[in-house]
């Protein structure tokens, strides 16, 4: 089996991670979380890294966390603990370099708390962006709460978070919950030139400050 | 169906009564509210402590639907609420000169202000959705039935996920994002105790509707 997760560093400093479980929608499972906690981990030590930049193999950037996976914790006071000892979307809004997330098709529930960890956020014109976690009876949990609405103004945090429903690139635009909307046969060239801009000169971190 | 409680502001109501109605439908059936701004005069005054306590201590999620003018008590009604939707042709004033100390907090908020910025005077409808002040906007007259569709939204959903996720977006703001990330993973391990979450999960797995209790 593939590598559910990839990591690349060019020869500038960017390293690319990659969610590679295309026929999930890279819906994101523990060994994920896993791999990406060992990968940021890496991006943080690795003097050379410059800037790091996400992107979702096949037809989504992710769908969302793997649900199939959910209510298997051994116990509530298990889960607590795990998630404070490998906190990674605390590690993500840590890190001192620039993240990039490069957004295509569903960017759900995780698929888009993981983008809102980032400073910059760039999306195909067909991305679909939502947190639905109480659809389910839960609520956003891989820091949504918090930075959905620390991103875009609160109001519209709110009606997004409580109703679950979906919205496109019109809304992510208005509301800047992401900087720029391209046809998907432009995406990579968009993401380059974010990349090419953050690594030229100076930049100011976009994303919710710890 | 007692899933979405409906409180207009008009004919005289006062602002007693429609604390009343809310907390009436809170004890009840109700998983949301509807709250439309009537045509004629709404509540004579609505003060910052009702604004919080809209957004802070009501526990069931408010849409907030208005045509027209919408100024004074009326507004800051809004204001305290948690999802504002309106027909295009709709205005919201804000008069930050009369407006107390929590209602100007809770307008400055809401529209990304930094504390001592000024609160803009006026917005049209098109204005407040650019703002994020209203996330939803229909033609001229649907005000009612697009803040029923958001609420119609908002019932289907586990009843304690929305209202931990209430607490949580509006709780959470004003604490560090350190301390708010810690906050939404304990409401998260919370929400794992309850038969709801379990639901939820086992008829996506069964890809059927959820049929939420609140338990």
């Amino acid at each position: 089996m593939a590598d559910l997760v990839l990591l690349d560093i060019d020869d500038r400093g960017v390293a690319t991670i990659t969610l590679n479980r295309p026929e999930r929608l890279n819906a994101i499972n523990m060994a994920m979380r896993d791999l990406l906690w060992e990968y940021l981990q890496a991006c943080r030590d690795h003097p050379d890294v410059r800037a790091v930049c996400f992107r979702g193999e096949g037809r989504s950037f992710s769908a969302g966390a793997d649900i199939s996976e959910f209510g298997t914790a051994p116990s509530l006071w298990e889960s607590r603990r795990a998630r404070h000892e490998r906190d990674v979307w605390g590690l993500l809004l840590s890190l001192p370099v620039p993240l990039v997330a490069r957004l295509h098709g569903y960017c759900f529930g995780a698929g888009l708390e993981l983008p809102l960890c980032c400073d910059v956020r760039v999306a195909a014109e067909d991305a679909r962006f939502a947190l639905p976690e109480v659809t389910l009876g839960y609520i956003p949990s891989a820091g949504g709460t918090q930075t959905l609405p620390r991103t875009i103004p609160p109001g519209a945090a709110a009606d997004l978070i409580l109703t679950g429903e979906p919205v496109g690139t019109e809304e992510a635009l208005r509301w800047g919950l992401i900087s720029r909307a391209v046809p998907e046969a432009e995406l990579d060239a968009a993401v380059e030139e974010e990349l090419g801009r953050l690594l030229s000169g100076p930049f100011e971190l976009g994303r919710p400050t710890l | 169906m007692g899933a979405i409680g409906t409180l207009t502001l008009s004919g005289g109501i006062s602002a007693d009564a429609a604390v009343e109605a809310l907390a009436g439908f809170a004890a009840g059936d109700a998983r949301v509210v509807v709250v439309e701004a009537g045509a004629d005069a709404g509540p004579g005054a609505w003060p910052g402590e009702r604004v919080r306590w809209l957004w802070r201590d009501y526990p069931l999620p408010v849409v907030f639907a208005f045509e027209g003018r919408l100024e004074g008590a009326g507004a800051a009604f809004a204001l305290g609420c948690d999802i504002r939707v309106c027909g295009e042709a709709a205005a919201m004033e804000l008069d930050g000169e009369s407006m107390d100390g929590l209602t100007a907090e809770r307008a400055r908020t809401l529209l990304g202000l930094e504390a001592g910025n000024a609160i803009p005077t006026r917005l049209t409808a098109g204005e407040a959705l650019e703002a994020g002040l209203v996330s939803r906007v229909g033609p001229a007259g649907s005000a009612a039935e697009v803040a029923r569709g958001a609420a119609e939204a908002v019932a289907a959903r586990g009843p304690i996920a929305t209202r931990l996720a209430k607490e949580a977006v509006w709780r959470g703001l004003d604490q560090p994002l350190e301390q708010a990330l810690r906050f939404e993973t304990d409401l998260t391990l919370l929400l794992q105790a309850t038969k709801d979450r379990a639901e939820g999960v086992r008829a996506f797995l069964e890809k059927r509707p959820p049929d939420f209790t609140g338990e």
